[in-house]
């Protein structure tokens, strides 16, 4: 099925917004993934991806309080939704079974 | 938060993100790029955060975040197919103004595409070179007495050997000349008027020229290698291979013989200096170690390769130290480099290799490629006016119909575009026809290929783009914004609101047109004027041979040619008018006094009756006479002078005198009345006639009609004595009408461009004429009940245009005679302007506007007005 397909760099959305539970907005996430993952994106890339995964299903979002700080402007929280997190753990499963078929020999470094 | 300590983001930036963003996304996005960027103002300056925080805004400007733009409904593609069809029945059922839209569009863009292909191969000299930016050439600059100085492309040919070492900067440098000498192959025929360039062993380093077989070898014994470019080898060794055949090179001093050791590709139209063969040496011919800066020659052209990123004022610096180091003076001399690349079109020194192209040709064609333009756009806005009133009750349907002024506005771009389609298969068309002619006009081999060659050629869709932009602009919004009502009564009175509009397009038009015209006749009068002025010299019925430098068969032939009955007088002489001269020198009389400049020709004793030069006073040289010249002549050698060197000297006419200057020592014998030694750009100067009986040419006086007889005459004398392949030879007057070829072409160009402007000016007021007579059908027919005449109806049609052609005097005329004031300045001789000029050319367009308006009103006119007045 078309849109359940997930890339490198959503993945890691979806990971980060994860680890974000219930604080996971634009910036949070780009600071998160800089941390993480020491990866430089910006700001326009992630909205992007979450944009996007929203579009797709794996995410979705709501209004945070709006404070003084940020001009007055209210935060969009983003969560997983169910498919979201079957999406992850697919891609998880994915890569565990991929990790279980290497032979150990291909991964001896002589 | 203290407004000073957190600065606000970017206005601009903000209120371009509010812009263009989704409104559903914009809270989120503002907020996190204020979070961030109050971060950021903890870290950095102020300015570093707001040039990141733009950044950051133009980052989002991407389709995510882009809000919907009313502009795809705008051209929905059910509508647009629509308009297409369209306009595809109004080009059927219009058939003529439908053409001369196209026809116009088409015109106006051929030109440009034509010009822009000019410009674009001017610009393109010298560029094929590898990094032509690097490359340099050494001008050797000498500052008078005066404080003026003089440029020359040619640097002191004694001081290179010594320059090694003194430009640390690059050690790629290569000098040579370009001359011209006979070519004898292996068979004995001797091939004349090859451009020979001896250089030495850098000049394939310095340029690019691509060595398409053999090699160039100096290892060993080899001091030298000649090259021959590809067409050159072609045609002396046919079928054969030109590797290693041996040639003799016949030289001013000696001959060489050499054999030829590789083949170059031809040299590219686009160099600024061209050669057939090339003569490499590994040594400078003459090595002198003693140079002193009291007595040098110029001969030899000075390039430099340098290292990107050089300082050029760093060279100059280190040029300025090598000529005092060699005992100079650095306040008189100085080199001066000079970038390849602003030779062709900039450099204009005496003595460069070939003659460069002119920027100010550059500049006057894209001009005229501009106005040409501006003529076809106003051109085609007038014609789509012309069709308003039958346009005007469709609009009507449509706005009732629910048509809002943007769909109609896109209809009318539509049209546009679909004309614009159809125009570029002509301007093809056009273009492909005219491009033999048009490279004939500008001496130039124009083909297709700069056109994707080219820089400048992002010109071509910019001016289509432009073409349909302002075509469509004025119409679309017009049209668009009509009302109505109005419309569906058909009434236009509305319309005459842009009415200004239309009167000042109408108005450029003219003025282009008439500037146009003007200068036609200007540059044809000076050009009249240049051909038939009395020289001083007779320039008919000579025929010039040229025998080449210290040929051995000129004595004899000339004996010959003597003899003959059919030859007036025959001499030999360096001197041919506007072509050739013997020398000129340069003196002052005191101490800081101007510089005057000597011309001399040389010539045998018979070289004034040959030419028909009027000798004032005193004798003229006898055969045979012993005279010394240039610096060997003594104050009491025999000198023959005209009478404005007397006069610049302040000297009486009277014979006897003895002249005593730096370049100028004799004694007066003769006085020769003025005449004009080279060309009319100069006033005549100081002329000293030398006598010298080795000339280059031999100049055949004949006896009227009897050219051809002399010619065949001559090859066969020349044959019988066993002179080598026959010289080259021209008639003084045939060639003397080629001098002036540059204003010849001008004239050309203008009369082609001329028509081109008028015809599409008179297309545009053909359509306007269309227009004014449907507009007024009622009021000729109230004016004919009431009894006007034909004429007078025709008159009152002709009037607005007369108006509009006044005022376009008005502009024209001033313009126009800045421009060729300027123009005629640079002849020393030169008609004055007149009001003539441009009275017959207003009177020119008047009468093709007055026809063509007459053509089109007259229908209008002879119409029953029982028949105009039924119309509703």
């Amino acid at each position: 099925m078309k849109g359940t397909h997930i890339g490198e760099f959503e993945e890691l959305v979806l990971l980060t917004v994860a680890i974000l539970y219930d604080t996971a907005y634009g910036v949070a996430i780009k600071q998160e993934i800089l941390q993480q993952t020491a990866r430089k994106v910006t700001l326009s890339t992630v909205h992007a991806a979450l944009h996007r995964l929203e579009k797709k299903g794996f995410l979705q979002s709501r209004l945070g309080e709006a404070t003084q700080s940020r001009g007055g402007k209210r935060k969009k929280l983003f969560t997983l939704t169910s498919a979201g997190v079957a999406a992850i753990q697919r891609a998880r499963q994915q890569r565990n079974r991929l990790w279980e078929a290497i032979p150990s020999v291909a991964l001896d470094p002589s | 938060m203290h407004p000073n300590k957190h600065p606000l983001p970017p206005r601009r930036s903000t209120r371009f993100l509010r812009w263009f963003c989704k409104p559903d996304l914009l809270e989120e996005i503002e907020g996190d790029l204020q979070e961030e960027y109050d971060e950021r103002l903890q870290r950095m300056s102020a300015t570093r955060a707001r040039w990141i925080y733009a950044w950051q805004v133009l980052s989002f400007f991407r389709p995510f975040a882009l809000r919907k733009f009313p502009f795809p409904t705008f051209f929905s593609h059910i509508m647009f197919t629509h308009y297409l069809k369209i306009a595809f029945r109004n080009l059927r059922r219009q058939i003529l103004p439908s053409s001369i839209k196209v026809i116009g569009l088409s015109l106006g863009l051929a030109t440009c595409t034509l010009i822009f292909m000019y410009v674009g191969l001017e610009q393109s000299f010298d560029r094929f070179h590898e990094a032509p930016e690097d490359i340099y050439r050494l001008v050797f600059e000498t500052t008078r007495e005066d404080g003026s100085t003089n440029l020359s492309p040619r640097t002191p040919m004694e001081a290179l050997p010594l320059m090694n070492g003194h430009v640390p900067q690059t050690n790629l440098k290569t000098s040579f000349n370009i001359t011209d000498y006979p070519i004898q192959d292996s068979s004995g025929q001797v091939h004349l008027h090859h451009q020979i360039a001896q250089a030495d062993s850098n000049f394939l380093s310095v340029f690019s020229f691509p060595l398409e077989e053999g090699r160039v070898d100096f290892s060993g014994e080899n001091l030298r290698q000649l090259l021959l470019t590809r067409s050159l080898a072609d045609k002396m060794f046919p079928h054969q291979n030109p590797i290693g055949q041996w040639v003799k090179v016949m030289g001013w001093r000696d001959t060489l013989h050499i054999p030829i050791s590789g083949i170059l590709a031809d040299v590219p139209e686009t160099a600024h200096f061209t050669f057939e063969l090339l003569l490499l040496s590994k040594k400078p011919a003459r090595l002198r170690q003693d140079f002193d800066w009291s007595g040098f020659s110029y001969s030899k052209f000075t390039y430099l390769r340098m290292p990107s990123g050089f300082s050029p004022q760093q060279t100059e610096t280190d040029l300025k130290s090598f000529i005092q180091a060699t005992g100079g003076d650095s306040s008189r001399y100085a080199y001066v480099l000079q970038p390849l690349l602003d030779i062709h079109l900039q450099s204009h020194m005496h003595g460069e290799i070939q003659p460069n192209g002119d920027l100010r040709t550059v500049y006057l064609f894209t001009g005229i490629a501009i106005l040409i333009l501006l003529i076809a756009i106003i051109n085609y806005i007038l014609t789509v006016l012309a069709d308003f009133s039958r346009r005007v009750k469709e609009i009507g349907i449509r706005k009732v119909n629910g048509a809002l002024a943007h769909s109609i506005i896109s209809q009318f771009f539509t049209e546009t575009l679909l004309y614009l389609l159809l125009a570029l298969p002509l301007v093809g068309i056009w273009v492909y026809l005219a491009m033999p002619s048009f490279s004939e006009l500008v001496e130039r081999s124009i083909d297709w290929r700069i056109l994707w060659t080219s820089d400048l050629m992002w010109l071509l869709p910019l001016s289509v783009a432009l073409v349909l932009l302002l075509s469509g602009l004025y119409p679309a919004l017009l049209l668009g914004r009509l009302r109505i009502v109005a419309s569906m009564k058909g009434q236009l009175r509305k319309l005459n609101d842009g009415a200004w509009i239309r009167k000042v397009l109408l108005t450029v038009q003219f003025a282009i047109t008439l500037a146009l015209f003007i200068g036609l006749g200007v540059i044809f009068r000076q050009l009249n004027y240049l051909q038939h002025k009395d020289m001083g010299f007779d320039k008919n019925h000579k025929l010039v041979v040229n025998l080449g430098v210290l040929n051995k068969l000129s004595k004899p032939i000339r004996q010959e040619m003597r003899k003959s009955p059919l030859v007036r007088q025959a001499s030999l002489t360096n001197w041919v008018p506007a072509r050739s001269l013997g020398g000129y020198g340069t003196f002052t009389t005191e101490e800081g006094g101007s510089l005057i400049e000597v011309q001399f020709f040389d010539g045998d004793e018979a070289v004034m009756e040959a030419y028909g030069l009027s000798l004032l006073q005193g004798r003229s040289f006898e055969a045979g006479e012993r005279v010394n010249t240039g610096p060997d002549a003594s104050p009491q050698d025999p000198i023959i002078v005209n009478q404005t060197l007397l006069r610049t000297l302040n000297l009486p006419e009277e014979l006897g005198q003895v002249l005593e200057y730096p370049a100028l020592r004799g004694r007066v014998i003769g006085i020769m009345e003025d005449f004009h030694i080279r060309n009319l750009y100069e006033p005549i100067k100081p002329v000293s006639y030398q006598y010298r009986d080795d000339g280059t040419y031999l100049v055949m006086a004949y006896q009227p009609g009897q050219g051809g007889a002399v010619l065949d005459h001559f090859k066969e004398s020349w044959t019988a004595m066993g002179g080598p392949s026959q010289p080259p030879y021209f008639f003084l007057d045939e060639y003397l009408d080629t001098v002036y070829d540059k204003e010849d072409r001008l004239m050309n160009m203008l009369i082609a461009f001329g028509l081109i402007a008028i015809s599409l000016a008179c297309l545009g007021v053909f359509g306007l004429a269309s227009f004014a007579a449907a507009r007024r059908t009622k009021e000729i027919g109230i004016r004919k009940v009431l009894g006007a005449g034909l004429s007078q109806l025709l008159l009152l049609l002709n009037k607005e245009y007369l108006m509009l052609m006044g005022v376009s005097a008005l502009l024209a005329v001033p313009l126009a005679w800045y421009f060729l004031q300027d123009w005629l300045n640079t002849f020393a001789y030169h008609i004055e302007l007149s009001w003539g000029e441009c009275a017959v050319a207003l009177l020119v367009l008047i009468g093709l506007v007055s026809i063509t308006v007459s053509l089109r009103s007259w229908r209008t006119a002879r119409q029953n007005p029982a028949q105009a007045l039924r119309t509703e």
